[in-house]
């Protein structure tokens, strides 16, 4: 039998063969008719159990009681309170609003922001909206933007409010291609705010330090601090910081300024022209017949107070200065508050023709309990600051203000904390320090109080650690303060500067006759820049701290 | 010029790479204003998703005059390479956690993975199949190796009586009828000159007098050889379909379910 030449299978393709191949096409789609009906059966069911299977991802542990509950946030209604997948509008306000959890940390903006459109829930997150409102806002005033378009949900453990330098510049109208090419400079850095004290470093850093590293290094147990500048400025409560809070700042001022914090004695309690047991009677007399009422606090400074509550015979013979006789009962009931260490007091008796006192003795510059800060004089100050922050706003531009001003001034001469004559300053007291009086007449004694404990806001996101220890050694800088700051000696002007409202340029001026050089993006710039540290404006910028 | 850089050629990725760098621009125009990429990205996604699936059903209606083949592979080819870049835009550049959205992108990727696989075979397979020889339909080969083995049973029948029959019967028994009775999935290196080699000594054993129906065994084993290595080579050419397109369906399917749910909740 021979077998044919050409095509070896003795077959010619032909068309009415296609509709063979049709077969193998069939077997292919129940292959996908069954797989598809398998998938579909796995997610009813699936969806039936609960919605964790279609969900995105897990959420944030914050947000992990609600669950697998999508209706929770995403309800499939018109409500428009409820988070909707597409993002554009969000109700995140209704728990962070009420669980008072500022979404933005400031409480203040949020609300302004928030509450003029507050009739209109979905819409209430309203702050970039506003932010776009202004001049060249690069949005439409009226877009409105969900919080998802920043924090991303369902990514489970991720941080909810971790942004990148994209998103901030999504808003941000100073747009610029990245931190070392065209970042605003920086405005107050290190920031020039208030001080308590009259310190200066370009006075005290040039001139007197330079004499006390001995001294400061007796005081300085910590291992962090390596140079003068953290002898005073390594907190512990912060030790990743060093900040602009004095540690043992007592102990530190007063290795110089013991002498100015001298432990003095000063009358409270004086009868002009009496004996001693005269005065005792006159007081015995006063209670005996209940006529020294409870004073109210408006009565411990002027005449017509002591006369209302005391009657004007027996005050008659009473000058201003005595005065102090009624603050005397301040004086026992602030001492008692203050648990004022015994010793204290002293009952001076000059002779028996001489006038009577009864003297305070300040517990001195160095006292282990109570350092240089006298509880008496302390809790005193305390409570005239607080009645004179109250009392100020209530009586000005009424007659009452100019006596009132001058009673407190007169109380503070009496203590001592203010020279009587301010011309003569050369024993000035506390204010050789601190300042009060009328320095302070804008604000009334409010200024008049210890260094803050805590490290001002804008030095939490910003570690001076960091920078110490690794990033200027990287860098090749040395691991030194003065890498960045330099003590400038030039008087600061406050008048141009645009960060302070017209009662700071007025106390600043005082309070910045020299201090620190200001820092500005191109010492910045030095090592935070592209292809070094990161630029990014979360480094800098933590909008939820 | 190279036959890929003809403009014939060159116009389908062209507009590919247009397409592709237009929905990149738009999403990252669209995320510096801080608004969401993943609604248009994903109704994208899924209109492309159909458009890919839709070659299927037009191969399945050749006549319809909507473009031949070859231009709806280019198509499915390209438009299928730019989805991508969609899906990613849709979920955000990152990898997905959701359990389903795991199952979505992993069935996206097995189609895509599966459809890349069959395009090379596409261009690798039909020479190696030239090579081989003849021209047979896949469905047919069973067929024609049931074929084969009559012939080859006929022609052992027909030599019935002449010496050496016995010699060429035991032969088919224990060999060729085995050899011959299903396509084999198999390509046999070398194996044609072991068969010439087998049956030279089957030709000394069974005499002069069946030297032709030896020869006609030898031509029906030969050809049963090419119709093995077609039956290996085009089943594979048609074999990844059972996994490429059972994949798209599935992962159409999950598509839909997810636009469902998106739109049970989108209020």
């Amino acid at each position: 039998m021979a077998r044919p030449q050409g095509n070896p299978f003795h077959h010619k393709v032909s068309s009415h063969e296609q509709p063979m191949q049709s077969r193998l096409r069939r077997l292919r789609g129940r292959v996908s008719l069954i797989a598809g009906a398998l998938l579909l059966l796995v997610l009813g069911v699936a969806y039936r159990q609960g919605t964790g299977l279609v969900s995105e991802g897990p959420l944030h542990s914050k947000h992990a009681f609600i669950g697998d509950d999508c209706a929770v946030c995403h309800a499939p209604d018109d409500d428009p309170t409820h988070v909707r997948l597409d993002g554009k509008t969000t109700n995140c306000l209704r728990c962070h609003a009420t669980m008072n959890a500022e979404p933005h940390g400031d409480r203040a903006r949020t609300r302004r922001l928030t509450t003029a459109s507050a009739q209109r829930p979905a819409q209430r997150l309203g702050f970039v909206a506003w932010a776009n409102a202004q001049p060249g806002g690069r949005r439409d005033a009226h877009a409105e933007i969900a919080c998802t378009a920043c924090h991303q949900e369902h990514r489970g453990g991720a941080d909810l409010t971790a942004v990148t330098t994209a998103t901030c510049s999504a808003c941000h109208r100073n747009v610029f291609p990245s931190f070392d090419h065209g970042h605003p400079e920086l405005g107050d850095l290190p920031a020039r705010r208030p001080r308590q004290v009259r310190f200066d470093h370009a006075t005290h850093y040039g001139r007197h330090f330079d004499k006390m590293t001995e001294q400061f290094a007796r005081l300085n147990t910590d291992q962090r601090a390596t140079s003068s500048c953290t002898a005073c400025h390594l907190a512990p409560e912060h030790p990743e910081h060093l900040t602009p809070v004095v540690k043992r700042a007592e102990i530190i001022c007063m290795t110089c300024h013991d002498k100015d914090v001298p432990t003095t004695s000063f009358p409270l309690l004086t009868a002009r022209g009496s004996a001693p047991s005269a005065f005792a009677q006159l007081v015995e007399q006063l209670n005996a017949a209940g006529r020294l009422k409870p004073l109210g606090k408006d009565d411990l400074f002027t005449l017509e107070g002591l006369r209302a509550v005391a009657g004007a015979d027996l005050v008659a013979g009473i000058g201003s200065e005595d005065l102090a006789l009624l603050k005397a009962d301040r004086v026992k009931e602030i001492a008692q508050e203050a648990e004022l260490p015994p010793g204290q007091w002293r009952a001076v008796k000059l002779a028996d023709d001489e006038p009577a006192a009864l003297n305070y003795r300040t517990v001195g510059p160095l006292h282990p309990q109570f350092g240089h800060r006298d509880p008496l004089v302390s809790g005193w100050l305390a409570w005239l600051s607080a009645r004179d922050t109250e009392m100020r706003p209530a009586i000005a531009g009424t007659p009452a203000a100019g006596p009132w001003r001058d009673n407190v001034r007169r109380f503070l001469i009496d203590v001592g904390a203010i020279p009587f004559d301010p011309a003569k300053a050369a024993t000035p007291r506390c204010s050789k320090c601190h300042y009060v009086g009328q320095e302070s007449a804008g604000s009334g004694l409010g200024d008049f109080k210890r260094p803050a404990d805590v490290p001002p806001a804008f030095m939490r996101t910003f570690s001076h650690f960091i920078h110490a220890r690794s990033g200027l050694a990287q860098a090749g800088k040395p691991a030194d303060c003065s890498s960045c700051h330099q003590v400038v000696k030039a008087a600061f002007d406050p008048a141009g500067h645009p960060l302070l409202d017209d009662r700071r340029r007025r106390l600043e001026t005082h309070r910045h006759a020299g201090d620190w050089q200001h820092l500005g993006v191109a010492t910045c710039t030095q090592c935070h820049r592209q292809g070094e540290v990161s630029q990014a404006c979360t480094t800098c910028h933590q909008y939820h701290q | 010029m190279s036959a890929w850089l003809r403009p014939r050629r060159l116009w389908l990725p062209g507009l590919t790479a247009l397409a592709i760098a237009g929905v990149l621009a738009l999403a990252a125009f669209r995320a510096a204003r801080l608004e969401d990429n993943r609604l248009w990205s994903g109704w994208t996604m899924l209109s492309a998703l159909a458009v890919l699936a839709a070659f299927n059903l037009r191969k399945r209606v050749p006549s319809l005059p909507v473009g031949g083949n070859a231009l709806w592979l280019g198509w499915h080819v390209w438009l299928g390479l730019a989805t991508i870049a969609v899906i990613h835009i849709h979920i955000g550049w990152r990898l997905p956690i959701g359990t389903f959205s795991w199952l979505l992108y992993s069935l996206y990727w097995s189609v895509v993975v599966t459809g890349l696989v069959g395009l090379a075979l596409g261009r690798l397979l039909p020479p190696l199949l030239a090579t081989i020889g003849g021209e047979i339909i896949y469905e047919r080969i069973p067929e024609r190796a049931l074929a084969l083995h009559a012939e080859a049973a006929a022609v052992v029948e027909d030599c019935a009586g002449t010496p050496g029959a016995e010699t060429l019967k035991r032969h088919f028994v224990d060999r060729l009828d085995g050899e011959l009775a299903t396509p084999r999935r198999t390509w046999r290196l070398g194996a044609e000159a072991a068969i010439a080699a087998r049956f030279a000594v089957l030709a000394r054993a069974a005499g002069p007098a069946l030297a032709a129906p030896v020869a006609d065994l030898l031509a029906i084993v030969r050809e049963k050889l090419l119709l093995d290595r077609h039956w290996l080579v085009q089943g594979v050419l048609k074999g990844w379909l059972f996994v490429h397109i059972p994949l798209a369906v599935l992962a159409l399917i999950a598509a839909i379910y997810h636009a469902a749910i998106i739109l049970a909740y989108h209020g």
